[in-house]
C-alpha cells in the first residue's frame, strides 16, 4: 500500500518536474496599433497575462496607426521576421494567410463557438479559423439630444429631419448648422446604406460586382439626396459637432468618448441611437482589427505562447474588461452576460445601444483586393458627396473599376 | 595647361596602365558600390519588379509579363495622374523660367541691396519644403488664409483652394513656382555675369541700344545657362510629389485632382497596398517620359546653344 | 563724332524713374518672396484665437513663446532633430569621403574603362530618385535595415552630381603639382589628402553644404523607409504633427519655424559658398 502511493507520489513529481522543465522561459512580440488613450488598459491586461504565465515574457512595441503597423508588418515579412502576434485588418490578413498559424484549431470548441457569430466568417479561411477578433467597433447614430427629442428610425424619417435641421441661424446667406455629415473618406457610410437595402458589394463566390444593381444604387441616391444638408468633412465630425455645424451623424461608436467630449465641452448634450432602418433592415459596419500569429520563423513554443495571449484577450472578462475602458464592444457572446458588463450597462445606456448594434452588424470581406475596393468606393463616394458626379455615373464607374479587381 | 603625354591613352601592354587601373578601381570602389546598390541594381529591379505581380509572402511573385502594364494604361486614374502631372509640367516650366529671366535681370543691374535680395529669392529653395508647404496651406485656407483675404481687398469673393479639384494642380504650381524662382535666377544670373564684355562693346559699336542688344547679343549668350536650367527644371518637375503630399495633408487632393505620377506610384507601391509590381511598371513609365523629353531637347537645343 | 557733354534734363528724369521703377520692383519681388516666412513666424507668437481670424492680424498682439514650448511638448521635436542631425552629418561626411575618392580617379588617373563608365554615370543623371524609390524599398527591406538607420544613411553615401563636381575642380589641377610630389616620394593617396584637397576647399564645401542641405530637406525617402515616431526625422516629424495639433495652426507654424531655423544658421554663415556654388553648376 505505501509502496503504491509513494511510486504514485514519485510519479507525480516526475510530472509536475517535467511539465516545469517543459516551460521554459520563452518571449514573443506583439506589435499593437493602440495609442496613448487604449495603450495602458492594453498594458494592464498583458501584466496580468505574463503573471499568470511567469514563463512568458510578451514584449509589446507601438508600431504607430493601423496604416503604419500595416507597413511594418508587410515589411517585416519580406525580411522574413515578422513578429510573434499582431492586431490586422481582415485585408491585409488575407494575402497573408499562408505564413500565419492559425489560431482557431488550437482553441477549445467552447471556445470557438462562444465568438459573435457575425465575425466568425471574417476569420475564417479555408474553412480554418485563423484569427480572432479583438478590437471593434460598430456604426451607430450620434444625435444632439437638446436639438432632437426623438432619433429617426427610418431613411425616410432621416431624411426629413436633416433637412430641417439645416438652417441658417444668424441669417446671413451661410448654413450654419447641418442636419448630418458625411465623410468622404469613409466608405462605410454608403456601405452601411447599401447593405440596409439589401444589396452588397460583390456576390458570394466573387465572381460578380453587384454593387450596380438597383440596391446599391438606390443607396448612393439616398445618399445623393442628403448631401444639401450635410455638413461634408474629411476629418473626424467630432470637430464639427463640436462646433454647432451637425445635428447628428452616423459614425464608429469608438469614437463615443471624443464625440461626447466635444458636445460637452461646448455646452451641448448628446446621444446615441441604433442607424435608422433602410427598406430592408438596420445593420451597420462593424470596424476594427483581429489578432493574428505568425509561423515564419517562430518556434513551437513561441507559437503556443502566442496563441495562448490570444485566447486570454479574448476570455469574456477579458474582453469586457477591454471594451469598457476602450469604447469598443467584447467579441464573444458570453461576455454580454457578464455581470461586470451588465454593471457597465447600467450606468452607460450608449453601451446597450452599442451591443444590440453589433449583434446586427456586418463585417469586411475577405476578398484579397479588398484594400484597393474599400479606396475605390471611397473615390465614388466622394465625387457624390462633392457633387462632382451624379449616383449614377459614379456607381457605373465605381462597377468598372470594382471588375478590374475581382481577379487576384 | 596639360603638358603633351608621351604615352597612348590605353596602352594595354603597360604594366604600369594595368596597376594605375587597380589604384584607380580603389579609389572608386566606395562610391562604386554605393551607387550599384541604390542607383544601378534598383534601375533594373524596377524594370524586373514590374513584370511580376508582387506577393508579400513570396517576393517577387509571379511573373505576368507586361500584364502591370495593361493595368495601368486601363486605369483611369493612371492617366489621370499622368494629365496632372504634364499640366503641372506644361506650366510651371516655362512660367518659372521667364520670371528666373527677368530676375536675373533685375539682380544684373547695379542696385543696391542686391545682395539682400538674392538672399530673400535663395531662401525659398533651402528651406525645408515641408515647413514651407505648411505655411502654404495655411495662406490657402478657406476662410482665413492669407490669399483670400488679398482677393477679398481687390473684390474678389473667397476662392476654395484645396478643396476645388480644378483648382488643386494650380495651388501646387503656384508654389513650385515661388521655390525656384530663386534658385533658377541664380543660376541665370552667373550666366549673365559670365558673358564676356566684348560683346556688349561690340554690340554699341554697332548702335544697338536697350531691348535689342539684350535680345540679339544677351539671350543667345545666355544659351547654355537657360538650356541647363530648363533640362533640370523638367527633370526635377515631373518627379512633384512632396508639395502635393503637404498641401492636401496626405491626400491626393479632392477627387484625386492634384495625384502626379509619382503619387499614384507611391499610392500602389506604399500606401494603398502592396501592389509593387504596378507601382514598378508605373515608375518605368515615368522613366521612359524623363528620358524621352530629355533626348529630345538635346538633340532640338544642340543647334540652339551659343557657347562663347 | 564728339557728343556734347551733358545729357539733356529729360533723360536724366527719365533715368530716375526708371531706376526708381526697378527698386520699386525689387521690393515688390522680395516682399512677395519673403512674405510667407514673415507669415510663418508671426503666427507662431500669435494666441490661438488671433489665428482663426479674418482679415488676418498681421502683428500678433502679444509675443507667445509658449506656443514653441506646446510645439516642443506635444511631439519628440527633440528626438527629430537628433535623427536629423545624425543623418545630415554622417551622410555628409561619408559622401565627401567617397565623392573626394571617386572624382580624383576620374580626373586623373587613367584606367580600363573609364570613358564608358564615366557615360554611365552621367545616364544615371536621368534616372528619376522615385523609379528607384520602390526597388530600395524591397532591398532595404529584405537587408531588414526598414525603419533603421542603415536605411538613411547608407544608401545616400554617395553621389554622382557630387563626383561631377569635384571631377571638374579637380581637372583644373595642374599635373605637374603630382610629378613634383612623386619625385619627393609622396605616394598618390597622400597627394590627395595632403594637397589637393586642402587646394580644392571651396569645390569640397560645395559639396559638403549640398548634401547637408539635401539629407536635412529629405522628406520622401524617411517617409517610406520608416514608421516608428523614434527613427522620424524633422521633416517627416513635422508632417506628423500636423495630424496631432490639427487646427492650432499656431503650433504648426512654430513647428516649422523650428524646422527651418538650422538652415537658416548654416545659410547664414555659408550664405556666399552656398550661392556660388550653385551659380557655378550652370557655368559648364
Amino acid at each position: 500500500m505505501l509502496r503504491k502511493a509513494l511510486l504514485i507520489g514519485l510519479a507525480g513529481a516526475m510530472l509536475v518536474g517535467l511539465v516545469a522543465v517543459a516551460q521554459e522561459p520563452v518571449t514573443i512580440q506583439f506589435w499593437h496599433s493602440m495609442s496613448s488613450g487604449h495603450q495602458p488598459h492594453l498594458v494592464a491586461l498583458v501584466d496580468q497575462f505574463m503573471a499568470e504565465y511567469p514563463y512568458i515574457t510578451v514584449e509589446l512595441t507601438y508600431q504607430g496607426g493601423y496604416g503604419d503597423t500595416e507597413d511594418k508588418v508587410n515589411a517585416s515579412v519580406v525580411a522574413g521576421t515578422p513578429p510573434t502576434i499582431v492586431q490586422l485588418y481582415e485585408n491585409v490578413i488575407t494575402p497573408l494567410v499562408e505564413v500565419l498559424y492559425p489560431i482557431g484549431p488550437h482553441m477549445t470548441a467552447a471556445e470557438r463557438s462562444d465568438i459573435l457569430t457575425g465575425l466568425v466568417a471574417n476569420n475564417t479561411f479555408d474553412g480554418v479559423l485563423v484569427s480572432v477578433p479583438w478590437n471593434k467597433s460598430i456604426m451607430v447614430l450620434y444625435y444632439r439630444s437638446d436639438l432632437i427629442d426623438t432619433p429617426p428610425t427610418t431613411w425616410e424619417e432621416f431624411a426629413q429631419m436633416a433637412a430641417d435641421l439645416t438652417v441658417d441661424l444668424d441669417g446671413d446667406g451661410v448654413i450654419d448648422q447641418y442636419g448630418t455629415g458625411l465623410r468622404p473618406y469613409n466608405p462605410e457610410m454608403y456601405l452601411n446604406y447599401v447593405v440596409q437595402n439589401g444589396g452588397s458589394i460583390l456576390n458570394d463566390d466573387w465572381t460578380e460586382v453587384t454593387i450596380g444593381e438597383e440596391e446599391g444604387l438606390e443607396a448612393m441616391q439616398y445618399a445623393e439626396s442628403l448631401v444639401p444638408y450635410s455638413f461634408i468633412s474629411s476629418g473626424y465630425l467630432s470637430d464639427a459637432l463640436g462646433a454647432g455645424q451637425v445635428a447628428m451623424f452616423v459614425d464608429t461608436s469608438a469614437g463615443y468618448y471624443y464625440n461626447n467630449k466635444a458636445a460637452v465641452e461646448n455646452g451641448y448634450t448628446m446621444d446615441v441611437a441604433r442607424v435608422p432602418f433602410g427598406p430592408v433592415n438596420r445593420r451597420s459596419a462593424i470596424q476594427g482589427t483581429n489578432l493574428v500569429v505568425f509561423d515564419m520563423g517562430q518556434t513551437q513554443a513561441q507559437k503556443d505562447a502566442a496563441v495562448l495571449l490570444a485566447r486570454f484577450l479574448i476570455r469574456p472578462e477579458n474582453t469586457v474588461y477591454w471594451s469598457t475602458r476602450g469604447g469598443y464592444l467584447p467579441v464573444v457572446k458570453s461576455a454580454y452576460s457578464d455581470p461586470a458588463w451588465l454593471d457597465y450597462l447600467a450606468d452607460h445606456p450608449e453601451a446597450v445601444v452599442m451591443s444590440e448594434a453589433m449583434v446586427d452588424g456586418f463585417a469586411q470581406i475577405l476578398h484579397p483586393n479588398y484594400g484597393q475596393m474599400r479606396s475605390v468606393l471611397g473615390s465614388a463616394f466622394e465625387s457624390v458627396l462633392l457633387a462632382a458626379a451624379t449616383a449614377e455615373e459614379a456607381v457605373a464607374d465605381l462597377v468598372i473599376e470594382l471588375e478590374a479587381l475581382l481577379e487576384y | 595647361m596639360r603638358r603633351p603625354s608621351l604615352r597612348l591613352p590605353y596602352n594595354w601592354r603597360s604594366r604600369s596602365f594595368w596597376i594605375e587601373s587597380a589604384e584607380a578601381y580603389l579609389y572608386l570602389l566606395p562610391a562604386l558600390a554605393i551607387l550599384g546598390v541604390f542607383t544601378f541594381y534598383p534601375f533594373f529591379s524596377a524594370f524586373r519588379l514590374s513584370l511580376f505581380r508582387w506577393s508579400v509572402v513570396h517576393p517577387p511573385g509571379t511573373y505576368v509579363g507586361l500584364a502591370n502594364y495593361s493595368r495601368i494604361f486601363a486605369d483611369k486614374w493612371f492617366w489621370n495622374a499622368v494629365g496632372n502631372t504634364f499640366y503641372y509640367v506644361g506650366v510651371s516650366v516655362p512660367v518659372t523660367l521667364f520670371l528666373a529671366l527677368l530676375v536675373a535681370n533685375l539682380l544684373n543691374k547695379p542696385l543696391r541691396f542686391r545682395a539682400f535680395a538674392r538672399t530673400s529669392f535663395f531662401l525659398a529653395y533651402i528651406t525645408p519644403l515641408v515647413a514651407v508647404a505648411m505655411v502654404w496651406s495655411w495662406m490657402y485656407n478657406w476662410h482665413f488664409g492669407l490669399f483670400n483675404y488679398i482677393l477679398g481687398l481687390f473684390g474678389g469673393s473667397l476662392v476654395n483652394w484645396l478643396m476645388d479639384p480644378k483648382l488643386s494642380m494650380l495651388t501646387v504650381i503656384i508654389l513650385s513656382v515661388w521655390r525656384f524662382v530663386g534658385y533658377q535666377a541664380i543660376i541665370l544670373l552667373a550666366g549673365l555675369q559670365n558673358i564676356d564684355k566684348m560683346y556688349y562693346d561690340a554690340a554699341k559699336v554697332d548702335g544697338a541700344t536697350g531691348m535689342r542688344t539684350w535680345w540679339h547679343v544677351t539671350l543667345p549668350l545666355l544659351t547654355p545657362q537657360i538650356f541647363f536650367v530648363f533640362i533640370i527644371s523638367m527633370i526635377g518637375s515631373f518627379k512633384v510629389f512632396t508639395e502635393v503630399y503637404v498641401l492636401f495633408t496626405g491626400t491626393p487632393g479632392p477627387l484625386r485632382s492634384a495625384e502626379t505620377l509619382v503619387f499614384y506610384i507611391l499610392r500602389k507601391g506604399r500606401f494603398d497596398g502592396t501592389q509593387l509590381g504596378i507601382a514598378a511598371a508605373a515608375s518605368v513609365f515615368l522613366f521612359a517620359v524623363i528620358f524621352g523629353f530629355t533626348i529630345v531637347q538635346l538633340l532640338v537645343t544642340q543647334r540652339k546653344v551659343h557657347y562663347q | 563724332m564728339l557728343e556734347a557733354a551733358s545729357p539733356g534734363r529729360k533723360y536724366v528724369v527719365r533715368q530716375r524713374a526708371y531706376r526708381l521703377a526697378l527698386y520699386v520692383l525689387m521690393l515688390v519681388a522680395c516682399a512677395i518672396m519673403l512674405l510667407p516666412f514673415f507669415w510663418m513666424v508671426t503666427t507662431s507668437f500669435k494666441d490661438s484665437s488671433e489665428v482663426l481670424r479674418m482679415p488676418p492680424q498681421w502683428i500678433p498682439s502679444k509675443w507667445l513663446w509658449s506656443n514653441y514650448a506646446k510645439a516642443w511638448a506635444v511631439a519628440p521635436f527633440g528626438r527629430y532633430f537628433f535623427n536629423s542631425f545624425f543623418m545630415a552629418i554622417t551622410t555628409t561626411v561619408g559622401e565627401v569621403f567617397t565623392t573626394i575618392l571617386a572624382a580624383y580617379a576620374f580626373a586623373k588617373m587613367r584606367f580600363a574603362g573609364k570613358g564608358p563608365l564615366f557615360a554611365i554615370l552621367l545616364g544615371t543623371l536621368m534616372i528619376p530618385g522615385q523609379m528607384l524609390l520602390i526597388p530600395n524599398y524591397v532591398t532595404i527591406t529584405r537587408l531588414g535595415w526598414h525603419d533603421q538607420y542603415q536605411a538613411l544613411i547608407i544608401p545616400w553615401l554617395a553621389s554622382v552630381f557630387g563626383i561631377f563636381l569635384l571631377r571638374q575642380f579637380f581637372r583644373s589641377i595642374p599635373d605637374e603639382l603630382h610629378d613634383a610630389a612623386k619625385i619627393d616620394g609622396c605616394s598618390r593617396f597622400r597627394f590627395l589628402w595632403r594637397i589637393v584637397v586642402p587646394l580644392s576647399r571651396p569645390a569640397i564645401m560645395t559639396v559638403a553644404l549640398l548634401k547637408f542641405l539635401g539629407s536635412w530637406n529629405s522628406f520622401q525617402w524617411v517617409l517610406i523607409m520608416t514608421n516608428r515616431e523614434v527613427m522620424r526625422t524633422v521633416p517627416v516629424g513635422l508632417m506628423s504633427f500636423r495630424s496631432e495639433v490639427g487646427t492650432a495652426y499656431e503650433q504648426l507654424m512654430a513647428a516649422s519655424v523650428l524646422a527651418i531655423i538650422p538652415v537658416l544658421i548654416l545659410f547664414f554663415f555659408t550664405q556666399k559658398q552656398f550661392i556660388q556654388g550653385v551659380a557655378r553648376t550652370g557655368i559648364k
